[in-house]
Parts: C-alpha cells; sequence; structure tokens
C-alpha cells in the first residue's frame, strides 16, 4: 500500500475541500480523477504536508503524514500543476539544485540532473535559462526536478497541462514508461479522462472532496450483467421488439444495438431471436464502459454532471 | 527516437536525511549572486575601504615616526577597527538591498515555493537559507576584512601586549556582523515577501532607514527624550557598535544616540527582527503554498 487515508478531511473556513476521504492506493500508475475543485491538489498538498489535514489521518509509504514528513518529501517527487521554476537558473542548475535540496551531493546531483534532462528530451536545451522554456519545456523540467532524487512516488498534478498534442504525447509515454518500465508509483492528477485511460490501470475519481470511484479500470468498464453491443443488418426495429419481447433491454443507435439479457439468459437465445427475424448480427462483443461514462456516472450529483473537460 | 528510449536508470545513493538542509540554497544562492557583472563590480568596489586601511596599517610600518604625530586615527587599535566597520555599515544596507530584495518575491513570482517545500525542507529552512545568502555578503565585506586587518596587525607589527590587550576586538567584530546581518536581512526579507516586486523591497528598505532615524530625530528635538532615538535603525545599529567596542565606538554615534541605552538598542533590533521572522515565516508558509 503506497497510498492510505482515512476519513482525511481538509477544512479551508467553512469549504471543506476533502470530506472524509479513504483512499488506497496500491501501487503502479493510478489516475486521481475529478473536474476542477473536485479536491484532487488539496489530497496532494495534504499528502505533502503543505496542508494540515482537519480530521483523519494519512499515511504514504506507511510514514505518517503529520510526524513523518519530512521523510515523505525525501521519497516523493512532487510535480506541481503550476508554472514553476527557480528563477535565473538554467535548466541543469535547476534540476542540480533540486537534487541538492533532496539531499544529494552536489556532484551526484549535477550527474543525474543531465541523466534526467536527457531523459525528458532537454538534453540539448540543458544549459538554457528556464524562464525561456516554452510550456512544454518547462513541464518537463518539473518531471526531472521530480525525478533527479530517485523517489518511490511520483505525485504528477496536471502533467500534460498546456502542452501541444505532440509534447502530450510524450508526456504520457514518459509517464507510462516510468510506471510500466521503471517501476515507479505514479499519483497521476488529472481531469483529462484520455490522458489517465493511457497511462493509469487503477483509477480514483473525487468529487466534491468525496472519493466517488476507486479500482481497476478494467474491472471497472466492465458492464454489470449481460451487456452486448451488435452491430446488425436486417428489420432492426422487428428485432428490437422481440428482443424486448423476451425482457431485453435495448439501446438503439442506428445500425448498432446495445443489449441487456436478463440474468442467466445464455447468449444462445439472442441468435435464435435474430435468426428467427431473419437479422445479420455482423458483429457482437461484450459490451464495456468508457472512461467517460464511469466518470460521468461518479460524478452525477441529482440528475446533473459536474463541470469536467472530457 | 522515443524520448522514453533515453534511459532512466535508478539512483542507489544515499540521500543525506539529518543535517543542515538550509546550505544548498545559501551556497547556490551566494553563485547566483556572484554571476551578476555588475554586483561583482559593487562587491570589489566594497573591498577599497579595506585596502585603504591596510595601507594605512603598512605605512606605519614604513614610516612609524612620521604617522605617530599625523592622527589618532592611524593608531591600530579599537578606534581604527571601530571606524572601519562604521564605513563598511553604510556599504552594507546596499549590499543588503542589491543581494536581499528579490529573494523571496522572485520565488512568489515563479510559485518556486511548491519546489522547494516540496523537497526535505521546512519553511524555517527556507528563510534561514535565504537569511544566509544576505550574512555571507555582509560578514565578507565587514566582518572577514576587519579580521583580515586584525590578523595583519598582528603579523606585521608582532607585539604580544598588543594582542591580548586587544583580542576582545574579535569577538566584537563577530558578534556585531551577527546583529547587523539578522536585522538587515529580517527587514530586506520582510519586505521581499510582502511585495511583489523587487524594487519596492529595496524602497521599504531604504524609507524604513531613513525615515526612522528622521522620526527619532524629529521626536527627540520636540521632546529631547532620547527614548525616542531608538526609534532610528540606523542610531541602533551604531549603539551596537558602542556597546561592543566600549569607548571607541561611543565616539562615531550621532549626537543624541549619545544618550541612548547601547544594550536596549541591541534588544530592540533582536525583539523586531524576530517579529520580521516571523511576519516572513507566516508568508512563506502554508498559505503561500497553497495560494
Amino acid at each position: 500500500m503506497i497510498i492510505q487515508t482515512e476519513n482525511l478531511t481538509v477544512q479551508y473556513g467553512m469549504l471543506q475541500a476533502l470530506k472524509s476521504v479513504n483512499l488506497l492506493v496500491q501501487g503502479g500508475a493510478v489516475g486521481l480523477l475529478g473536474p476542477n475543485g473536485a479536491g484532487k491538489t488539496t489530497l496532494l498538498k495534504t499528502l505533502l504536508g503543505f496542508q494540515d489535514a482537519t480530521s483523519g489521518s494519512a499515511k504514504v509509504l506507511g510514514l505518517d503524514i503529520e510526524h513523518s514528513q519530512m521523510e515523505i518529501r525525501r521519497r516523493v517527487g512532487y510535480m506541481p500543476e503550476m508554472e514553476t521554476y527557480i528563477p535565473g537558473m538554467s535548466g541543469i542548475g535547476m534540476v542540480t539544485y533540486m537534487g541538492q535540496l533532496s539531499g544529494m551531493t552536489r556532484t551526484d546531483a549535477m550527474q543525474r540532473a543531465h541523466e534526467m534532462l536527457f531523459y525528458v528530451g532537454l538534453g540539448e536545451a540543458r544549459y538554457r535559462d528556464v524562464q525561456t522554456y516554452s510550456t512544454g519545456m518547462k513541464q518537463r523540467v518539473k518531471l526531472a526536478s521530480a525525478l533527479v532524487h530517485d523517489p518511490d512516488i511520483l505525485l504528477l498534478d496536471e502533467p500534460t497541462n498546456g502542452m501541444d498534442p505532440d509534447g502530450r504525447s510524450d508526456m504520457l509515454a514518459l509517464v507510462y514508461d516510468l510506471a510500466n518500465d521503471r517501476g515507479k508509483n505514479v499519483l497521476f492528477c488529472s481531469h483529462l479522462l484520455q490522458d489517465v485511460e493511457e497511462v493509469c490501470k487503477d483509477i480514483q475519481v473525487l468529487n466534491e472532496g468525496e472519493l466517488r470511484i476507486s479500482g481497476d479500470l478494467r474491472e471497472l468498464k466492465q458492464e454489470a450483467g449481460n451487456v452486448y453491443k451488435l452491430k446488425v443488418a436486417g428489420d432492426i426495429l422487428a428485432f428490437v421488439e422481440a428482443l424486448r419481447l423476451k425482457r431485453c433491454e435495448v439501446e438503439v443507435e442506428g445500425r448498432n444495438l446495445k443489449v441487456w439479457l436478463p440474468q442467466n439468459t445464455p447468449l444462445q437465445r439472442l441468435f435464435e431471436i435474430a435468426y428467427q427475424r431473419k437479422i445479420q448480427i455482423r458483429h457482437l462483443a461484450p459490451s464495456e464502459k468508457t472512461l467517460e461514462e464511469i466518470f460521468m456516472n461518479a460524478v452525477k450529483k441529482n440528475g446533473e454532471v459536474a463541470n469536467a473537460d472530457i | 527516437m522515443p524520448i522514453f528510449e533515453q534511459n532512466y536508470r535508478s539512483w542507489d545513493g544515499a540521500l543525506k536525511s539529518g543535517g543542515i538542509r538550509w546550505m544548498p540554497i545559501a551556497s547556490v544562492g551566494i553563485r547566483q549572486t556572484f554571476k551578476k557583472k555588475k554586483f561583482l563590480f559593487f562587491y570589489l568596489a566594497c573591498w577599497v575601504t579595506f585596502i585603504v586601511f591596510a595601507a594605512i596599517m603598512i605605512f606605519r610600518v614604513v614610516a612609524p615616526d612620521q604617522i605617530s604625530k599625523i592622527s589618532e586615527f592611524l593608531e591600530i587599535g579599537p578606534v581604527f577597527f571601530t571606524r572601519f566597520l562604521a564605513i563598511q555599515n553604510a556599504l552594507i544596507w546596499g549590499m543588503t538591498i542589491w543581494v536581499g530584495s528579490n529573494l523571496i518575491n522572485e520565488d512568489f513570482k515563479s510559485n518556486a515555493l511548491q519546489l522547494y517545500l516540496s523537497k526535505p525542507l521546512s519553511s524555517n529552512d527556507y528563510i534561514f537559507g535565504k537569511i544566509s545568502i544576505i550574512a555571507f555578503f555582509i560578514f565578507s565585506i565587514s566582518a572577514l576584512p576587519a579580521l583580515i586587518l586584525f590578523i595583519l596587525r598582528a603579523l606585521i607589527l608582532y607585539d604580544p601586549k598588543w594582542l591580548a590587550g586587544n583580542f576582545w576586538l574579535v569577538p566584537s567584530i563577530i558578534v556585531h556582523n551577527l546583529i547587523v546581518a539578522l536585522v538587515y536581512s529580517s527587514l530586506i526579507l520582510f519586505f521581499s515577501s510582502v511585495t511583489k516586486n523587487s524594487r519596492f523591497s529595496g524602497i521599504g528598505f531604504i524609507i524604513v532607514y531613513i525615515m526612522s532615524s528622521a522620526i527619532a530625530g524629529i521626536l527627540y528635538g520636540i521632546t529631547r527624550n532620547s527614548l525616542f532615538g531608538h526609534f532610528s535603525l540606523e542610531h541602533n545599529v551604531q549603539n551596537v557598535l558602542a556597546l561592543l567596542f566600549g569607548s571607541a565606538g561611543m565616539e562615531i554615534r550621532d549626537d543624541f544616540a549619545r544618550y541612548m541605552n547601547p544594550p536596549v538598542s541591541a534588544l530592540i533590533l533582536i525583539i523586531v527582527s524576530m517579529i520580521l521572522f516571523l511576519i516572513i515565516k507566516k508568508k512563506v508558509g502554508k498559505t503561500e503554498v497553497i495560494q
């Protein structure tokens, strides 16, 4: 367990930013999803000790956030959401400095900074002043700064913010590589569902300070019950009517159908009905929810959907 | 070639877990400051006083008979060192403004605090690192040359009696610089933490330095009460010099500062510095990181 929170509550004045959040993060790449203002950044900052918890507790790598802040920060790499840099420094200077602040000697930090800047694709620009970097380059130098001391966990807050499509794709490839090939634990905090889907195997969805959904993305995508997606040719209306008579739920979108078979009804039944109605089934696959659907269901409140960028 | 094919290697070295966590802030800050050419010129100019005083000292060795008639100023003793420090005090505040006015507000502007505080570093470490940068430069143009002059005197005119009789100057020089560094750095960092522009923090520092003396002078002129002299930053600093250097320090004070109480001045400076430090800590602390 790399991150565990128990009834974690954070309050800013009258506003509860986190409401009794019970989070379990096992490891690997985990996406922390939520619309703007859901409490994602507050959670990260509380884990790092920037913000005190009003009540509840949390552990990072088994270390209590209240009593072991320095040890946690030594073992965590944090990439903030905002544009951050050390003014007046070159890329290599900044990453070396971050290594030194993490407890590395200057020589080690310098050597490692070179490696990390090459790794994130800033090898050629490492002697340039960071203030002259583009937004995408600033994101990369932030990642290098978070990685320089080889942390056990990476907390990435909106790492693809402000990046062009190529840069975004490179950044996602880097995060994927870190999580899947280099064995790093990554908490990938974003409101961009596509980014999370590309990189993470587990997700946690926060909305209005509450943890709404958590778990393996593949499992969450599986529909409950016998649900299939079909593409058919023939008299669709008659086919749909026949299915409904057999107590199947059906959604129709042109020639595409989504069919919920009643419990314990074998798939064979579907083929029989199709055969009786002279329908050609040209495609059939078990239905999976999209991350968008999972997210929408998670953030629904009184039939409304919170403002999210999808 | 996709960039991730540039290999990521794990690092198996050990991270320092204790020790002086603010040291990288100080060392990197000092190096960064020395990289500015204009600053380097100013810094070297601050050593001109040292060269002049060292020349006087050497002149005494070369022509001791002529010099003895000229002035008490040329006697190498407490007065000599006190005057040297008094001259350097005037340069110190210029140095403080140059070095310290952008130390915190630049970090606010670039959101760098999040980077600092995500590392194993407390807000105290951060502030102490910044204070150390200013203190280094103050020491290096004031205490360091004064101590070199002292060593020079001891070496070129070796006199055990002089050494024994004047050795108290060494701790006095160091303590004087410590107090000045504490006061000036906390004041400039206070302005740097409450203003967004380094010019404003420099102006704020100058206004406090000049206005506090002006107000103290006006109040003293009206009331003739020397207690009002303690409103003045400059005169409190002069009094610390008097406290540490005895009669030699007393002489260089301005008129009304002569009636002020030196220990009270030292206490006021320390209390003011502590209050400023707490304000800076509050500004640098969690609220700034949360935004």
